[in-house]
């Protein structure tokens, strides 16, 4: 529900306090929730852990960077009723609000504030008319609300990755539950897979991703989308020429993701999309793996064309 | 400032900087009506604890001891456990007071704000958005 999105950092500490103030003085329940969410958090200053290294040499990307559990819910205790409030941090616990950047996940208090947010995709103009219908019918037609995985890069940064020599495995846990999804990206060599060899599984909303390594710089290159990939929620759509790029680095208990898109068969440039940083997450011990199944059942209600 | 004061700027505020974003499926205004109120007591007939939305189907008894069934949509299943509800808790059989918010297509759909048990507790889950009677946002 809501979408909410804000311009500019100052924003954060007057909310913040805002909130703050609205809730005080505050039930001892909620005190000690954000109690645990603080102790759970990192440091983010400048990590004097060493990055690790893999018995091949390559920095270890291994560990949990992005637990993103839902959401922190802030609890009051009213009488016989329990009020579970938003919360009043989004970020997850490994993740600095701050660099939060992606467009798909910033946080926002408008779509037109969204909208206005310099970092999307640039579309040709000749499909220009097919994005706006999109963005119009998104309630009924984003693969995303059905189901559908979401794709490289909408889908943002691993939340767990697994690394063997040769081999990095990304996992991938959704904030509502609605996919687990993984990769299994070759960084010994192996080309990317014909539909053959796939058994016709690709194209696919995930792609065939392969990996190599530039000095510390793991760079996994994705093709073979289906043509379903949304890149955000406002009607984004790709085509099978879709081809992301990723990189990834890792300092001490940081890990640096970037994520660069190109569709040439409808975009007019790569969209090279901010870099974030992630931390390592030490509260948890691994992603959710096996949630209930997700079933769409809203599509026939919706009357009219908002969206987030 | 009063309670209700508080939660309901608090949501507000929280709604702005939570907000969760794309993978928080449909907008609650392009399917419910947060002006239409419903407040139904029966019994869950039915359990959907799917993603991305639980459905609780409940039975309720009308005045002319005709049974309407209303599908009462929620959550997702990880926050309506963060919110202290269990599966166990809004299985088939359990009696329920729910209120929610009506479909705007009129069928027996709604989206629940709050649920009370048979002795009286009650969880509220509504996590911002506006409230009854405030103007659009």
């Amino acid at each position: 529900m809501g979408s909410g999105s804000f311009d500019g950092k100052l924003i954060w500490p007057i909310a913040v306090l805002v909130v703050a103030s609205c809730l005080t003085p505050r039930p001892v329940a909620a005190q000690k929730a954000h109690t645990e969410v603080a102790d759970a958090s990192p440091s983010h200053g400048p990590s004097a852990v060493p990055t690790p290294r893999s018995i091949d040499g390559h920095p270890d990307f291994t560990g949990l960077w992005w637990a993103y559990r839902g959401v922190n819910l802030d609890v009051e205790q009213v009488g016989n009723t329990r009020v579970n409030l938003q919360p009043t941090s989004r970020a997850p616990v490994s993740e600095d609000p701050e660099n939060n950047l992606s467009v798909n996940t910033r946080i926002y208090d408008s779509v037109a504030a969204r909208r206005a947010n310099p970092d999307k995709p640039s579309y040709k103009p000749e499909v220009a008319s097919k994005v706006a219908r999109l963005d119009r019918l998104e309630a009924k037609l984003d693969p995303a609300m059905h189901c559908q995985l979401p794709g490289i890069v909408r889908s943002g940064p691993p939340q767990q990755i697994v690394q063997g020599p040769g081999v990095v495995v990304f996992l991938y846990d959704s904030p509502d539950a609605s996919y687990d999804a993984f990769r299994v990206i070759p960084t010994d060599g192996h080309p990317h897979r014909t539909a053959e060899q796939t058994n016709g599984l690709t194209p696919s909303y995930m792609g065939d991703s392969i990996g190599h390594w530039e000095g510390d710089t793991l760079i996994v290159d994705t093709v073979d989308f289906n043509g379903q990939v949304w890149l955000g929620i406002d009607g984004w759509f790709t085509s099978t020429k879709l081809h992301v790029t990723e990189r990834l680095r890792r300092e001490g208990e940081t890990l640096h993701y970037q994520a660069t898109v190109e569709d040439p068969e409808v975009l007019t440039k790569p969209w090279v999309m901010p870099e974030r940083t992630l931390h390592l997450n030490h509260t948890d011990s691994r992603i959710e793996q096996e949630e209930p199944p997700c079933m769409e059942m809203d599509t026939a209600h919706v009357v009219t064309p908002e969206h987030h | 400032m009063g309670l209700k004061s508080r939660i309901a700027l608090a949501a507000f505020f929280g709604w702005l900087l939570v907000s969760i974003p794309a993978p928080a499926h449909h907008a609650f205004p392009a399917e419910f009506d947060v002006d239409k109120p419903v407040t139904l007591t029966g019994v869950v007939s039915r359990l959907d604890w799917v993603n991305p939305h639980v459905y609780v189907h409940l039975d309720v008894k009308e005045p002319a001891g005709k049974v309407a069934v209303w599908s009462l949509e929620s959550w997702p299943t990880g926050i309506l456990h963060k919110s202290g509800i269990s599966k166990e808790m809004i299985k088939e059989g359990t009696p329920l007071t729910i209120l929610a918010y009506r479909a705007k297509d009129g069928t027996n759909l709604a989206y629940i704000r709050k649920f009370t048990w048979s002795d009286g507790h009650a969880i509220e889950t509504w996590f911002g958005g506006r409230e009854p009677g405030q103007p659009p946002q």
